[in-house]
């Protein structure tokens, strides 16, 4: 009986398999989307083909104002005398796209000309343009625009406005929205 | 003599049950084994920001605009780059995965057309940082950042263009 037993024992073999490596494999894809945006703009520019320029003139004794329109048409208001040579308002040469429209800012406040030799100086202001200025006022309607700008002209007495050249320069801004 | 053949009876009788008790426990005793098996996290890819090339002028003659995986942006023959909004961007993932597992990355390997309704761009030429192909996850995410190559034509119509592209990973 117990010999019996003991051989049954023996028999019990252990088959010991290693699966440790048996790995479960995962075969896995997924993916996302992503979006591409870009913008193209026009190429928009603005030159000045031609500068403000209120020509000749002689102050009288109690100063006044030159009004020049952007149409090119001069006016004289108190004792201010025109005298010979060109005069003409400030054009500018407006591209982009074509039918695009774009918003004129003019200078708001007066805008100093400085004597180029002494310290006189005189005062421009009441700027005008055509198109008017404004949001969206301009229009490229086949792809440019010629814009005009006027402005007056404030002359002092000549003691104030002695002979000579006065310049200064001023900025007009086209934003294209 | 009948004395002792019922003693030998006995014996038998005992041992029939003790070999019939022993019969189960030998089929019990084939085997061990240990089975083993790994999980593993999931492999996912998820979009966090979209590719963006920014704003462009056109130019007279074709151009492209480069914007690599590192965020730098490039502008060749007719185009010029422009800093108005909206700004450009680079594409951005995010891949979840386990830790040092070897992935593939794969990216559009054809052009990609992106249009504004009426006109189109091409856009090609993606890169990435990780860059495209085995790449081993460092960590349970990954941020995969994406560029690309935009094709801008002569005189290319002004307008916002969008399209869109898919960006996959899987285990290798």
């Amino acid at each position: 009986m117990i010999r019996l037993f003991k051989i049954i024992a023996v028999s019990g073999l252990f088959f010991l398999i290693n699966l440790n490596h048996l790995y479960a494999q995962v075969v896995q894809s997924t993916s996302a989307t992503g979006h591409i945006f870009a913008e193209i703009i026009p190429v928009f520019s603005a030159r000045e083909i031609a500068q403000l320029n209120f020509g000749r003139f002689s102050p009288g004794p109690q100063g006044g104002k030159i009004v020049l329109s952007p149409q090119n048409t001069i006016s004289v208001l108190g004792s201010v005398f025109i005298g010979t040579g060109s005069r003409n308002a400030a054009s500018y040469y407006v591209t982009g796209d074509e039918d695009a429209s774009y918003s004129i800012s003019l200078p708001s406040g007066p805008v100093i000309l400085n004597h180029i030799a002494n310290a006189k100086t005189m005062t421009i202001d009441e700027w005008y343009s055509v198109p008017a200025p404004g949001v969206g006022t301009g229009m490229l309607q086949n792809g440019f625009q010629v814009v005009s700008v006027g402005a007056t002209l404030n002359v002092g007495t000549l003691e104030e406005n002695p002979v000579g050249i006065y310049t200064g320069t001023y900025t007009i801004t086209f934003d294209f929205n | 003599m009948n004395e002792k053949m019922k003693q030998i009876g006995k014996f038998l009788t005992i041992a029939v049950v003790m070999l019939a008790f022993s019969a189960p426990a030998f089929s019990q005793l084939t085997a061990s084994a240990t089975a083993s098996a790994v999980i593993i996290a999931p492999l996912s890819i998820a979009k966090t920001i979209d590719l963006h090339f920014g704003t462009a002028w056109r130019g007279t003659t074709a151009g492209t605009v480069v914007l690599t995986s590192g965020s730098v942006r490039s502008a060749t023959g007719g185009v010029t780059l422009s800093g108005l909004a909206p700004a450009a961007t680079v594409a951005t993932f995010t891949i979840s995965g386990e830790p040092t597992r070897a992935i593939t990355i794969t990216l559009p390997s054809a052009d990609v057309t992106i249009t504004d309704g009426t006109n189109n761009m091409i856009v090609n030429t993606f890169e990435s940082t990780p860059a495209a192909g085995a790449y081993t996850l460092a960590g349970a995410t990954t941020t995969l950042t994406v560029g690309a190559t935009l094709n801008v034509l002569a005189n290319q119509p002004s307008g916002a263009y969008t399209g869109s592209f898919n960006v996959s990973v899987n285990y290798n």
